[in-house]
This record gives C-alpha cells, sequence and structure tokens, in this order.
C-alpha cells in the first residue's frame, strides 16, 4: 500500500512538473523577450531563451510612447466597475434561483443559458448599435456594461451552485424565528457563501480584465482604451516590435496574476464549496 | 396570498440579471436574425431576399469542410481540456507536499488574456525569429525551421494545442472542486467494503461528479465552438483554409466582404447547432 | 410584507440607476470627460443649430486615423494637428487612433449607429465600399474642382465614381521591390528588368543561410496586395466592364495561371524565400529583410520608414526599382486618403485637410515615412527626386493601372489569397487554384450585376 502510494506520487510529481514546465517556460520566455533590446530580436542570428543583453528599452517605450497608466487606469475602473455590478446582479440572481420556486424560472435559466450561444460575432454591430442608443459609445460605462453582460451568465451559474450547497435548513430555522428573505439572504446565507462569492469575484475579474474583441470594437478614443486592446494594437499592421508588446503584455497580466495569488487559497477553496452544477 | 408575495420576491432577486441581459442581449439576437434575411452592407443598401442566404451558405461548398474543421477543432480543444483538467485535478487532489504552488503555477495560462496568448505563441512558433524552431534546429531534432502555423497539416493541431493550453485550467479547477465535494464517507466506506482505488474512482467519484461535468462540459464545447479570438489572432483561418472554422467565416464575411446577410444566416445556423448540442449533451449525462 | 416591497425596490432601483448610467465606481468628472468626444460629434450632428459654436469660441472636429498610432508616422500627424490647432482660426481638430486592420470593422459600426467622425482616413483599396455606402461626401463642391485638378491623377481613380471625387488621396504607394544595396553590392549582383533575372538575382542571393526574397503569403490584404502587384504586370485585369456595362473577370484566365505560377514558383521549385512563406506577414517580411535573411522585398515604399524607423543603421543601404513587367508594367496605386462624412463640418474637416496636403507638410512627412506625396506641386519637388531609396519607386508610378470600382471588391484580397496559399501548401496546382478562384471572381461579378 505505501509502496503503491510512493509511487503514484512519485508519478503525480512528473506529471504536475511536467505541466509545470509546459506553462512556465512560454512565460519566462515572454518575459525575458521584454528585456530584451530590439536590435537583439531584429538581428541577432541565434534566438537565446534569456537576453544576451539585458536591457529595459522595451519598458522605457511603452511608458514614453503610449499613455500606459491611462490604459491601466481604464483597465483597473472598467474591471473593477464591471465585476462589482456582476456579481451583485449575480448573486441577487443566484439566491432567487437557488431559494425560490416560482414559474418561468427554468425557462429563465434556460435564456441566461442560451445567451452564451450565441456567435459573439454577430453581437458587434447591434452592441454599437445599442450603446449609441444609450449613449454610451466611447465611454468607460458603454464597455463596463458589454461586460457586466457577457459575465453574468456564468456567475448567475456559479452563485446559484454556492446557495445550492447551504443546506436549506438554515433558512427554515431562520424563518421560523421570524426573519423575512431579505434578513436570511444579508445575514444568513450571504456570509456563509462569503468564499463563493470571492471566487465568483475572481472570475469575473479576470473575465473583464482579459476582454479583448468588444473593447476593441466599442472604444475608439485613445484615452478610453483598456489594456487587452492597447496590445492588440501593438501587433498591428506595420511593424511589430516584440519586445515592446511582450512587456506591455507582462505589465498587464502582472496584476491579475498577483491578485490571484493572494487570493488563490479562498479561490480553490470557494469552488469546492459549490461546484458548479446543472 | 403568501405565494404570490414569494414570486414577487423571487422576481425581485432574479430581475436585476435579467433585464440587464435582456436589455444587451434580446435586441442583439433578433437584429442578428433580421438581417439574415437581407443582402445589406448595414448602411444604406437593404434588400429582402427571404431565404436565398441561408440555402447560399449550407449549399456552399466550402459549408461542410469549415464545419468539419470547427468540428475537429471543439472536439480536440475540450478533450484536452478535460484531459489535462482532469489529470492535473487528480494529481493535485492527492495529499502531496508543494501542491499550492504547482496549483498556482497550472493554473497561469488562465489569468493571460487572450490577445496575449495568442501573440506569446505565434512569436513562439515564427518560422524565422521564433525560439522553438531555433531551439529545435540547434539541439539537432530539426534539420531546418518548420512554419507550424503555415502548414495546412500542422496548422490546426498546433492551434489546438494553444487553445488546450489557454483554456484548461479553468475545467481543471471546476473539476478539482468537484472532486473535492465527493464525499469523504462514501469513499472510505468503500474502501471499508473492499473496492480497489480503480474501483473507487470508476464507481464512486465520478459518477458524483456528474452534474460538474455537465455543466462544464456543455459550457466549454458551445464557447470554443464559437470561439473567434484566439484563431484570428493566430492564424486568420489560414493557411488556405485550414484553420476556417464557422466563426472565423462569419467573421470574414461580415468583416472582410462586409456580406452581413449571409454572415448572419450563419450564426443563426451556428446559435441552433449550439443549442442542439447542449440539449444532446443534457440528456445524455441525465440518463446514463 | 414591508421588507419584500423594500426588496423588490432595492433591485429594481439598482437597475434603473445602472441603465440610467451609474455604473459603480465611476466619479462625474471623468464620466463628461469621457463622454466628450462621442458626445460632440454626435450632438454637433443632431443638434445643428444648438451646438453651432458662437463666435470666438471653436468648432470641435474629430477625425479617426491609423497613421496616429503608427511610428513615425504618429508623432509627425500629431505635431500638424498641434500647429493647426495652434493657428487660431476656430477649428479645433481631435484624432481617435486605430488600426488599419480595424479601420473599415469600425466604420461600419459606427455608421449603422450613424456616430461617423467629421471625416476619417481609409485605405484608398476600400474605397469603392465607402462610396458604395455612402459615408463620403463629394469632395469638389467643398473644396472646389481646382483643388481637386491639384493631384497627380491615379490615387484618385480609386475615389471616383461615375465622375465625382469623393476622396482626398494623402500619401500614395507605389507598388515596387526594396531592396538591400549593401548586399547586392557585397554580392555583385545587378538590378533585374525581367522576371528570368528577378529569379536568377534571388537564386544567386540566396547563400548562406540567406535568401533572396521575402514574399508576405498571409492571406490579407497585405498578402493580396502584393500578389497583385505581380498578376497586373501579367496583363490579368481582375474586373473589366464590358460594353454592355456588365462586369466580367479576368482573374482564371491564362495570364491569371502564369502570374501564379511565377509568383508562387519563387518559394516551391526555387526555394528563393525563407521558410514559413503562409505565415510571413508584413511585420515579419520587414523583420527578414531588415535583418538581412532576405535581401528583395515586394512592396510600397512606405516600407522604407517602417524599416529605418527600426533599424537606422540601414539608411541608405536601400534602393527599389520596379516589379519586372512581364506582358505590362503597371503600377497599382494605392495608399492612404481623407474621406469627409456628409454633414455639418464639411468645411472645417477641408480646412485641417488641406493643411495636411500643404506642400510644406506633405514633403516633410514623404521624407520621414517614404510614403509618396499625391499632389502635383509636391511631387515637383526637386527634393523627393533627391531620395534615392524612392526612385524605384517613383519610376513604377509613371505607369497606372486603372483599379475596379466594382462594388464587392473587398472580397477579391480572400480570393487571391486562397488561391497563392493553396498553390503554396502544394494543395493545389495554379490550374486548379485558378479555377477556385475564377469561380468566386465570377460571383462577385454576378452580385454586382444583380445590383
Amino acid at each position: 500500500m505505501n509502496k503503491a502510494k510512493k509511487r503514484i506520487d512519485f508519478l503525480c510529481y512528473l506529471g504536475l512538473g511536467f505541466g509545470s514546465l509546459m506553462v512556465l517556460i512560454p512565460i519566462i520566455y515572454l518575459a525575458s523577450t521584454s528585456f530584451k533590446s530590439i536590435s537583439e530580436i531584429m538581428t541577432s542570428g541565434r534566438v537565446t531563451l534569456f537576453p544576451q543583453k539585458f536591457s529595459t528599452e522595451a519598458y522605457h517605450n511603452i511608458i514614453t510612447e503610449y499613455p500606459f497608466f491611462t490604459y491601466l487606469k481604464n483597465s483597473v475602473i472598467v474591471s473593477g466597475s464591471a465585476t462589482l455590478i456582476a456579481v451583485l446582479f449575480s448573486t441577487l440572481a443566484g439566491y432567487g434561483f437557488s431559494r425560490f420556486r416560482f414559474k418561468g424560472k427554468g425557462a429563465i435559466m434556460m435564456f441566461i443559458l442560451v445567451t452564451q450561444m450565441f456567435p459573439a460575432v454577430m453581437l458587434f454591430v447591434p452592441y454599437y448599435k445599442l450603446l449609441t442608443i444609450y449613449g454610451m459609445v466611447n465611454t468607460r460605462r458603454g464597455i463596463t456594461l458589454v461586460h457586466v453582460a457577457s459575465v453574468i451568465p456564468f456567475c448567475s451559474w456559479m452563485m446559484y451552485g454556492f446557495f445550492n450547497s447551504i443546506s436549506r435548513e438554515l433558512d427554515e430555522a431562520a424563518r421560523i424565528d421570524g426573519c423575512g428573505h431579505i434578513k436570511i439572504f444579508l445575514q444568513i446565507i450571504t456570509p456563509l457563501t462569503l468564499p463563493g462569492l470571492v471566487s465568483t469575484t475572481i472570475y469575473a475579474f479576470i473575465q473583464s480584465w482579459n476582454e479583448y474583441m468588444f473593447s476593441m470594437l466599442c472604444i475608439t478614443a485613445d484615452k478610453m482604451k483598456t489594456l487587452p486592446v492597447v496590445i492588440g494594437q501593438m501587433a498591428s499592421y506595420d511593424k511589430i516590435a516584440w519586445n515592446d508588446l511582450m512587456a506591455a503584455s507582462l505589465v498587464s497580466s502582472l496584476p491579475v496574476v498577483i491578485l490571484f495569488i493572494f487570493l488563490q487559497r479562498y479561490f480553490i477553496s470557494s469552488m469546492t464549496q459549490g461546484a458548479v452544477k446543472g | 396570498m403568501n405565494k404570490i408575495k414569494s414570486r414577487m420576491t423571487a422576481w425581485g432577486f432574479v430581475t436585476p440579471a435579467v433585464i440587464t441581459l435582456a436589455l444587451l442581449l434580446l435586441y442583439p439576437f433578433f437584429y442578428g436574425i433580421y438581417i439574415s434575411f437581407f443582402k445589406t452592407n448595414l448602411v444604406n443598401k437593404w434588400t429582402f431576399v427571404g431565404l436565398k442566404n441561408y440555402v447560399n451558405v449550407l449549399t456552399d461548398e466550402d459549408f461542410l469542410n469549415s464545419m468539419k474543421i470547427t468540428v475537429i477543432f471543439t472536439v480536440g480543444v475540450v478533450a484536452g481540456h478535460f484531459l489535462f483538467g482532469f489529470l492535473f485535478a487528480l494529481m493535485l487532489n492527492r495529499d502531496i507536499k508543494g501542491k499550492t504552488i504547482f496549483r498556482a503555477i497550472l493554473l497561469l495560462p488562465w489569468l493571460f488574456p487572450e490577445v496575449v496568448v495568442a501573440n506569446l505563441w505565434r512569436w513562439i512558433f515564427s518560422p524565422t525569429l521564433g525560439f522553438l524552431n531555433s531551439a529545435l534546429v540547434s539541439a539537432g531534432i530539426l534539420d531546418e525551421s518548420i512554419s507550424w502555423l503555415g502548414s495546412p497539416k500542422l496548422a490546426l493541431p498546433v492551434l489546438i494545442f494553444i487553445c488546450v493550453w489557454k483554456g484548461y485550467p479553468l475545467v481543471m479547477i471546476q473539476l478539482l472542486a468537484g472532486l473535492q465535494t465527493v464525499s469523504s464517507d462514501i469513499i472510505e466506506a468503500a474502501r471499508i467494503d473492499g473496492a480497489t482505488n480503480w474501483q473507487v474512482f470508476w464507481n464512486v467519484t465520478i459518477p458524483s461528479m456528474k452534474s460538474t461535468v455537465s455543466v462544464t462540459l456543455i459550457l466549454d464545447v458551445v464557447w470554443w465552438f464559437k470561439h473567434v479570438t484566439m484563431i484570428w489572432l493566430l492564424t486568420q483561418g489560414g493557411p488556405n483554409g485550414a484553420t476556417n472554422t464557422i466563426s472565423i467565416d462569419i467573421y470574414k464575411r461580415a468583416f472582410e466582404f462586409f456580406n452581413f446577410g449571409p454572415s448572419s444566416a450563419l450564426a443563426v445556423i451556428v446559435f441552433a447547432i449550439c443549442i442542439v448540442i447542449s440539449i444532446l449533451q443534457r440528456r445524455m449525462l441525465r440518463d446514463e | 410584507m414591508l421588507k419584500r416591497k423594500v426588496a423588490i425596490g432595492l433591485s429594481l432601483a439598482m437597475t434603473i440607476m445602472m441603465l440610467a448610467g451609474c455604473s459603480g465606481g465611476e466619479t462625474k468628472t471623468e464620466t463628461t470627460a469621457a463622454g466628450t468626444t462621442a458626445a460632440q460629434t454626435e450632438a454637433a450632428k443632431t443638434e445643428a443649430a444648438q451646438t453651432e459654436a458662437p463666435k470666438g469660441e471653436d468648432v470641435t472636429i474629430t477625425y479617426i486615423s491609423s497613421t496616429i498610432i503608427e511610428s513615425p508616422e504618429g508623432d509627425f500627424e500629431q505635431q500638424c494637428i498641434d500647429e493647426f490647432n495652434a493657428l487660431d482660426n476656430g477649428i479645433h481638430v481631435e484624432v481617435e487612433g486605430l488600426s488599419a486592420n480595424d479601420l473599415m470593422k469600425k466604420y461600419i459600426t459606427l455608421a449603422t449607429s450613424d456616430t461617423m467622425p467629421d471625416f476619417f482616413m481609409a485605405d484608398l483599396k476600400d474605397g469603392m465600399t465607402i462610396i458604395d455606402m455612402g459615408l463620403a461626401a463629394e469632395v469638389a463642391p467643398i473644396l472646389g474642382q481646382d483643388y481637386i485638378d491639384g493631384f497627380a491623377g491615379s490615387e484618385l481613380s480609386t475615389v471616383t465614381l461615375d465622375g465625382a471625387v469623393y476622396g482626398l488621396p494623402w500619401f500614395a504607394n507605389a507598388s515596387g521591390i526594396l531592396y538591400r544595396k549593401d548586399i547586392f553590392d557585397e554580392k555583385g549582383i545587378k538590378i533585374p528588368s525581367t522576371w528570368e533575372e528577378l529569379v536568377d538575382a534571388a537564386k544567386a542571393l540566396t547563400v548562406d543561410g540567406n535568401y533572396g526574397i521575402t514574399l508576405v503569403g498571409t492571406n490579407n490584404g497585405s498578402g493580396a496586395g502584393r500578389f497583385q502587384y505581380v498578376i497586373r504586370n501579367f496583363g490579368v485585369n481582375e474586373f473589366t466592364q464590358d460594353s454592355d456595362g456588365k462586369w466580367v473577370t479576368d482573374i482564371g484566365s491564362q495570364k491569371y495561371i502564369d502570374a501564379l505560377r511565377a509568383y508562387t514558383d519563387l518559394d516551391v521549385t526555387h526555394h528563393v524565400c525563407p521558410p514559413g512563406v503562409i505565415e510571413t506577414d508584413y511585420p515579419t517580411a520587414v523583420s527578414l529583410f531588415s535583418s538581412g535573411k532576405a535581401a528583395m522585398l515586394i512592396t510600397g515604399s512606405n516600407a522604407i520608414g517602417a524599416i529605418t524607423n527600426q533599424v537606422p543603421e540601414l539608411k541608405g543601404k536601400l534602393g527599389s526599382f520596379p516589379i519586372p513587367g512581364v506582358e505590362r508594367s503597371v503600377n497599382t496605386p494605392g495608399g492612404f486618403g481623407f474621406f469627409i462624412s456628409p454633414g455639418e463640418h464639411e468645411k472645417e474637416s477641408a480646412e485641417f485637410i488641406k493643411f495636411m496636403l500643404d506642400k510644406k507638410n506633405a514633403l516633410a512627412f514623404s521624407q520621414l515615412t517614404g510614403r509618396l506625396p499625391t499632389r502635383t506641386e509636391t511631387l515637383e519637388d526637386y527634393s523627393i527626386k533627391e531620395m534615392p531609396e524612392l526612385e524605384g519607386f517613383l519610376k513604377a508610378k509613371e505607369t497606372v493601372y486603372e483599379m475596379p470600382s466594382i462594388p464587392g471588391y473587398s472580397e477579391v484580397n480572400d480570393v487571391h489569397g486562397q488561391a497563392y496559399q493553396s498553390v503554396f501548401t502544394g494543395e493545389a496546382t495554379p490550374e486548379e487554384a485558378a479555377a477556385k478562384a475564377q469561380k468566386r471572381a465570377e460571383e462577385i461579378c454576378a452580385s454586382a450585376n444583380e445590383g
């Protein structure tokens, strides 16, 4: 038994180690490219994993040639507010689905799932028309709204799962004590699902932070652009300065990675608590 | 009376999300269906053509081909996600040292934006300046650089590989979470009854994860079936149409050729296919 | 019971709040800043009377540009805008940048919701699509026929429909082959003037892991554009109108097959291109060329600016010659131009465009970027003629290929792209690829003839 366990553990380490390498090497290469100089990339015949000469030229470029901090600020504001609204609405919806039986519930849940199935390509033009009608073109509010709509479905299902995992007996007990729905929701059930809230929040934030296509089409004003839009734009028509591109990529991914490293404990444990279920 | 009140409260909870979705998605949805009956550039030319767009796209000789590519792509990517997601989830579910570090590393691809991942791999696979070719050539594995994304035979597998790399972490987390909800009591009980590890896994763990798997699977299939961003950034459907999935076809018809009618018709078809897939999957997973 | 009502009320209120545009975290000032540009354009259009700026206050006009986010073009353009705004002529210009690949996507989206900017920049090859959609105003009534006559000619044809001109070419791209003078000299290679000589030169240059010529083989505008330079020199007229006004196509003809074979043979038979032709997009081709891995590059003159900007050491080491003519030797007019949206600020927009096209600015722009000027007065300036790397492009520019003004032309890039890609990959012979291209080209004709 013990020997078998050791053998399995060894295989696990092997598998995990290999997986980690597959993940890390490209990311290391991303980081290392960002520290190469453009002349090394363009003219050096040999491609090396690490820079032959360490250079911070790319970082200098992205800060001086672009209003990089404006983009960062836009990303923070858009993702922050999109996450806040999406999580709020999804929590309410998840609770509603989990704790009430009402006519049309199945249909609405189906509707939410179905929204995931329409090809995004065909949404671009009508989305834009809608934002124009609402007067939100080229604004952070507009793009926030679009992000909210695109993450709500999955977040609602997530929260539905979390609420389902909390015993209904608690509600019953509270109801007998004379608590109303709001009180039960706010004071009893929601605190219990706090870890679930955290993982829904992380999910929503990452989706919104990384979203590219819609943001690209909804924003033209330079001062409203988010980071992925700018990265997409850097790899454009005329030339690609790979080191600048990789530097911008790294800088824009780093906040999420750091945030996640701090929160991952909650994330995993809460995912466990209420795995998404059908 | 009480029942009505309860229903009202329920609606109160659900309304914000539903209204947001309805406001943003219903109009685009019907607009998409509407334009599929027109020959239009969306600006100043609208000619009603009835079902002609549908007939045209369905009888287009390339339709079946891009359908085939889409199916291979989707099956490949989703299978990859579940294979690696499940393997890593199982390994991470064991009580071994350093698993938090492994878990954090293995989740990383999920945290990087699609546009970053696509560009990064394009850079690694680049035929002339890329790291992979250079490494393989200097290690003597290859005689000369390979054009990975430029070869009709390799492009689709490479694309699938990249999309698996990008997408498996989300599946892994879901499955890991599912694994951890499997009650240890039942497993203990099974063990005491003399079940082997394999039997426990097959007869206890797997069945109790069915509902987790079902939703994850449906969403994963649907997401990747209609995926655009990564493919567009990596190959634009090329080389010579080798990665031209239906979604890329929709995208090209709309935004490259400005033929919005046929493009919408295809989109509606894809939508219908996604619905059918999800209904079938649900039924299959439920009945088993 | 009361609480329940509060609950319902609360969630409704939140929904309404959001719809009214209050989205968490944003402060008031940001919201107004955000709204400025869009609101201004929009307001200016819809409520003309009210927003007409009172005397002494600037009229703000907005435009969309792709060059503004490119380098070195962007810095120059921004400098022009600043200078113009400092003129104090009652017009204030604001610009929004967008990648050239995304321009048309954006314009369609903007046009469907009636929010086009006052004027905008576009690739001249999309001129017909833009005119067809009614996005551009005729320019003669705004600027006067005299001004229009000041354009050198060839570029205007891409924005002319039934004799009316709808766009103002800003810079032109002549087609040609850019070569590394230093490498040519070192190997003692003469400038080729026929297709055979081109092949021979490329073969001679393919030594020591370096290659003769880099082709852009991606299936997109930059790939298809270069292929078009070649087929046109082989005598292919992509689309022409017969005497009844019906569109017919030359795509798929014997000439097309010959051109396709000659082009793809460079890689397939002669192996004079760096590996991965299909994957080689324009930026990759430029870096292959800059690093010396390839000694020639089929391109528009605009590549010069991009290259010398990225690798300054190459200044003075570049030369150009026209693509060898086979059946004939023609130049494909290309480049970017300005289009004015019909509406309130046509005159103001024209003012700014005139400023950009003014001889001094146009000349400085050409010298900086290698993009050719479009107006006769600028072209005749001696300093343009003194730029050695432009020589071949200027020579090529003397003969012009009439761009077809067929609606649906946007799809032709993909038709060509599929054709050469299927031959490069060995999946089809030139004949098979040409047959498929012909079928699609005929569909485009049929659709155009339907009206």
